[in-house]
């Protein structure tokens, strides 16, 4: 099988492996070591801060398909060569029979001959990239390979990427260099986070998920085109948002038991007061002009769907409504296929669902007002009462092995620990909902855990 | 709301999960609806694919009856029966996609209330999101 390298995004290193594997899981991309309870992930393990995996894969599609939608990688590459520097890959490679050479297997392929190109350098760790004429220095010894491709530098069809590691910024020579061909970039190459970032989106809140892990945690929860994503807790609305955008066919529905989150118009939300602002208005004008228009248009947009119009995703989201989640309104008929959520913790956001305290029940029957009763008034406010985490964690398994398809998925953040730095109880298991991942994100003095669930029976 | 929703949403409370008469709600026929966007051809025909997986979710008997709530009898009685690749597409069949966008995710319930048939139930939709709490004595 050939060899391939990932280029991984120096972050969330808790997150690499398990959204490579999920990635693999859902393309079917073969990953699986035979003869072992090894997978050519493990290795990611072993050296977390790895900048790259080195891995066999059957072909380029499947390379392909493994990286094209991930957030913790930059890109995949098959690999041709990997040495202490330059001149030993490319004698190597000289001296290599054509069977035994991917590299010279590429350039004998009938279509590779009319294909224009490009070599690149890309150095690891800090260190500081070389000047023009070095890199030049550098591609030309790749001469004696005989590569015979014209050279575009706007766009070319094939790309030689060079990759040399340096283990600390000081180092003189690289440790190890590589001799790759582009298979893809990753969405985190093509601009995803940019496009999504929460300072260029038109309606935000105070607790709006970063896009980043928001997107990571949609890839391990496998959404998939066609199938449905619900957010049982969506607030402003930003899983739905990124699960629309990460996989641009896919339908999410979404509820929340605050209404005005996804109105728009509460005090803990806001919708561009923060692009006015801010100190340097200039970037986001075009986005303020935008916001203006869509309002125009339409007069009532605002608050989530204001988001869905931003980013032209309407037709994605099925659906929106403010609804207690222990008292579930979606027909049990429906199809769920993903689970994505962050439920209030009682950290940022206090835990409540529909209820009230003893005695309330009756006098809410019959409470009159303006001789009508006051519950089917248009402005009545439903009581609300306090929750604890356990119970609204284990009120989510239940939903969740009650909806989920076989091999479906669930993934939600909880916190390490409370407010009084209990740790949070982390179930192995729930009727046929199994716990596959438990990754750490760390904040200065607090920390949060995403559980990914799968349904295994 | 869009009309879609409808078919997705049931009665909130518990007792009525049971009960077949909570699913669909009864719209009222003084919601008031609203185009999403303007008749654009592009949007619908980029979504030809999209619409036929929404068709799979919908369950027909359901919206034929809130259509009726909703003061509208010309849909088909049977769900229509596509051809799956989106590429081989008669004109009759881009018809029915185009009147089932426009009735599905164009036309949105902008304002109006929905009740359930077994428990009686009023729910109110403000601002074009369904309000599906409820009161203490019924949670």
């Amino acid at each position: 099988m050939p060899k391939y390298l990932i280029h991984l995004a120096q972050c969330n290193f808790d997150f690499r492996r398990p959204e490579l594997e999920s990635l693999a899981e859902l393309y079917n991309v073969e990953y699986l070591i035979p003869n072992g309870n090894n997978n050519v992930f493990t290795e990611l393990d072993a050296f977390q801060t790895a900048p790259y995996l080195i891995l066999n894969l059957e072909n380029d599609f499947a390379a392909f398909n493994l990286v094209k939608r991930s957030i913790l990688t930059m890109g995949i590459y098959e690999l041709y060569g990997s040495g202490q520097d330059y001149d030993s890959i490319i004698s190597q490679i000289a001296s290599q029979k054509t069977e035994n050479c991917s590299f010279k297997q590429f350039l004998g392929q009938k279509e590779t001959v009319l294909k224009t190109m490009r070599f690149q350098l890309h150095t690891s760790g800090a260190r500081s990239k070389y000047t023009m004429t070095e890199q030049i220095k550098k591609f030309n010894k790749f001469e004696a390979l005989n590569i015979q491709n014209k050279i575009s530098l706007k766009a070319p069809d094939i790309i030689y990427q060079l990759f040399e590691n340096f283990d600390t910024p000081e180092s003189e020579l690289p440790s190890k260099v590589f001799f790759t061909r582009l298979v893809t970039l990753s969405l985190r190459s093509k601009n995803i986070l940019d496009n999504l970032r929460l300072n260029k989106r038109p309606y935000i809140g105070t607790t709006t998920f970063e896009p980043e892990l928001s997107l990571v945690t949609c890839n391990l929860a496998l959404v998939k085109p066609y199938k449905l994503t619900y957010d049982p807790f969506c607030g402003t609305g930003g899983f739905l948002s990124t699960c629309a955008t990460i996989e641009p066919k896919s339908m999410v529905i979404g509820s929340d038991l605050d209404g005005r989150m996804i109105r728009g118009g509460s005090s803990k939300s806001s919708t561009n007061s923060h692009i006015t602002g801010r100190k340097n208005k200039n970037e986001n004008e075009d986005l303020e002009k935008l916001v203006g228009k869509l309002e125009i248009q339409n007069k009532k947009v605002q608050g989530v769907r204001l988001n869905f119009k931003h980013y032209k995703q309407e037709e994605q989201l099925l659906g929106l409504m403010t609804m207690d989640f222990t008292h579930n309104s979606l027909r049990s008929s429906l199809k769920i296929d993903s689970i994505i959520c962050d439920p209030p913790y009682g950290i940022r956001e206090g835990i409540k669902v529909l209820g009230s305290k003893n005695g309330q029940e009756e006098k809410s029957k019959y409470a009159m007002r303006d001789g009508k009763l006051a519950y089917l008034a248009d402005d009545y406010v439903a009581a609300k009462k306090q929750y604890s985490l356990d119970e609204l964690m284990i009120d989510i398994l239940k939903y969740a092995d009650s909806r989920l398809p076989l091999n479906g998925r669930l993934a939600f953040w909880v916190p390490l620990a409370n407010a009084k730095g209990i740790e949070t109880f982390v179930m192995k298991k729930e009727g046929g909902l199994v716990l596959k991942y438990n990754c750490v994100q760390e904040f200065n003095n607090w920390a949060r855990r995403l559980l990914v669930y799968v349904k295994t029976e | 709301m869009k009309l879609l929703t409808t078919n997705f949403i049931k009665c909130s409370v518990k007792a009525c999960e049971s009960s077949n008469k909570s699913f669909p709600l009864k719209y009222s026929n003084d919601c008031q609806l609203e185009l999403n966007f303007e008749d654009d051809d592009e949007i619908v025909q980029s979504s030809y694919e999209f619409l036929i997986g929404i068709l799979d979710k919908i369950e027909w008997e359901a919206l034929l009856k809130v259509c009726q709530d909703l003061g509208n009898n010309d849909l088909p009685p049977n769900k229509p029966v596509l051809n799956e690749d989106v590429s081989n597409l008669n004109d009759n069949e881009k018809l029915i996609l185009k009147q089932l966008f426009n009735l599905l995710v164009n036309t949105e319930i902008v304002e109006g209330s929905m009740s359930c048939d077994s428990c009686e139930h009023i729910y109110q939709i403000k601002n074009g999101i369904p309000n599906l709490l409820l009161p203490p004595h019924l949670s």
